[in-house]
């Protein structure tokens, strides 16, 4: 996400849609769908269920804002649905190549971690767990 | 001249029953349409819950935080096209029994219908709707309250039958929610119903490869395989949701509502001529495409 410096401060009435999030709804759909491999082998039954669990949270995540319309509190960061649409993306690529069920799943708790915040509406605070996603997605 | 006006009056009485059949007929596939999309969504519903109920036991979830996924999808934009097709099935009901020369009652369910569409708010509490579906809805009723103590019965009708642009506007309404429509309320940009089925799909699979994957198997073999059996009928309903081909259930849904336009529109021309041919034409293009929803809904291969 680009410098705080170059965005612009959010007004009364400024909105994350749900339309300009379907992007981000279809990520989390197919970060859940890319866990589906490890339910084929993995032998231990708290595994599977840690997988699935993770799954649903995602499928969850994605169905709240399927008709969502998050007020941005004003005065702050004006964060937009294609910084949040950007964000998810490039969690999704990292996501996606982590060989390991665990890490894997562990980096998805950072990206819910991260909507939670989305979902406050507070730009400043947006940003600041973006920067907090990108550290942590980029650490090994 | 006493013969003259006799003989007026007595076509006028004719012509009038005959265009009150194609009022009725007009009604009775409305009504069959709102039944259809009404099953719909009891479907949807139920499919809904029984998949979460599943996650949940698979998954060993603590909370029910998937059955609450299915009441959110109800209670947001669920509940306004839920709204629409009480709306337009009380609406058929009332031309129904204005043709047949009854009385006929209202719920009260529907008399704050305005005042129910502008509460109703996404859980971020921003609008659903926008004035103009509002306005659209709550004309409707407020017409069918009206008719509802009319005494003069061909007036009734009358006034029934140019609420058709309303009605046209609530159509569109209803249609947004199971296909992308350029018209959809506020803040889609894909149909609410494909959006859910789609998630609601991949949850399936997903659980579907848990239960064939070798930890649960291993476990619990017969609870696993019972589990995985109860799926599979499921899974071809799911199947049979998701996605925009022709044979998809939105889109046979979407075709039965746009026929339904299609009728509307010559309905509000020539319900009241003699013989409203190209209504009636209409009407049994109407009665094929909603057949063909309906069958697609109850999961019947055409």
């Amino acid at each position: 996400m680009a410098e705080s410096a170059a965005l612009e401060v959010a007004n009364n009435g400024d909105v994350l849609s749900g339309a300009g999030l379907q992007e981000s709804i279809d990520l989390l759909q197919a970060m859940a769908d890319g866990l589906n491999p490890f339910l084929e082998t993995e032998t231990s039954v708290d595994a599977a269920q840690a997988i699935g669990q993770a799954q649903q949270q995602l499928r969850s995540r994605a169905t709240s804002l399927v008709a969502a319309q998050i007020d941005l509190l004003a005065g702050q960061v004006r964060i937009t649905a294609e910084h949040i649409n950007a964000a998810i993306e490039y969690a999704d690529h990292v996501v996606s190549q982590i060989a390991g069920w665990k890490k894997r799943v562990d980096k998805i708790g950072e990206v819910l971690d991260f909507f939670a915040v989305v979902l406050t509406g507070k730009g400043t605070n947006i940003l600041q767990a973006a920067r907090g996603l990108k550290v942590a997605l980029d650490a090994g | 001249m006493r013969t003259l006006i006799a003989v007026a009056l007595a076509a006028s009485v004719v012509g009038g029953c005959a265009n009150f059949g194609a009022v009725s007929e007009f009604a009775r596939e409305t009504n069959a349409l709102t039944d259809t999309v009404r099953t719909e969504f009891t479907q949807l519903d139920r499919l809904c819950v029984q998949q979460a109920e599943l996650v949940i036991v698979v998954n060993n979830i603590q909370d029910d935080g998937p059955l609450k996924d299915c009441e959110h999808y109800k209670s947001a934009e669920g509940r306004l096209a839920g709204v629409t097709v009480d709306v337009l099935d009380a609406y058929a009901r009332a031309l129904t029994a204005l043709a047949d020369d009854r009385s006929f009652d209202l719920s009260s369910n529907l008399k704050n219908v305005a005042g129910k569409l502008h509460g109703l708010k996404n859980k971020d509490g921003a609008p659903l709707v926008n004035p103009k579906e509002v306005g659209a809805l709550s004309a409707v009723v407020d017409v069918l309250f009206d008719v509802a103590t009319a005494t003069r019965r061909d007036a009734a009708v009358k006034r029934l039958i140019d609420e058709a642009p309303n009605l046209a506007i609530s159509g569109n309404v209803l249609r947004s929610f199971f296909v992308e429509s350029a018209d959809a309320p506020p803040g889609r940009t894909k149909a609410p119903y494909r959006n859910f089925v789609a998630i609601a799909n991949s949850s399936v699979t997903s659980t579907e490869l848990s239960l064939r994957g070798p930890a649960l198997r291993q476990a619990e073999p017969i609870r696993t395989a019972e589990l995985y059996r109860e799926l599979q009928a499921r899974k071809a309903l799911f199947r049979q949701r998701v996605g925009n081909s022709p044979d998809s259930v939105p889109v046979k849904v979407a075709a039965a509502i746009d026929s339904w336009q299609r009728a509307l529109e010559k309905f509000s021309e020539e319900a009241l001529k003699p013989d409203p041919k190209d209504l009636r034409d209409r009407l049994k293009d109407l009665r094929e495409k909603a057949t063909t929803a309906r069958r697609a809904v109850a999961g019947e291969n055409n």
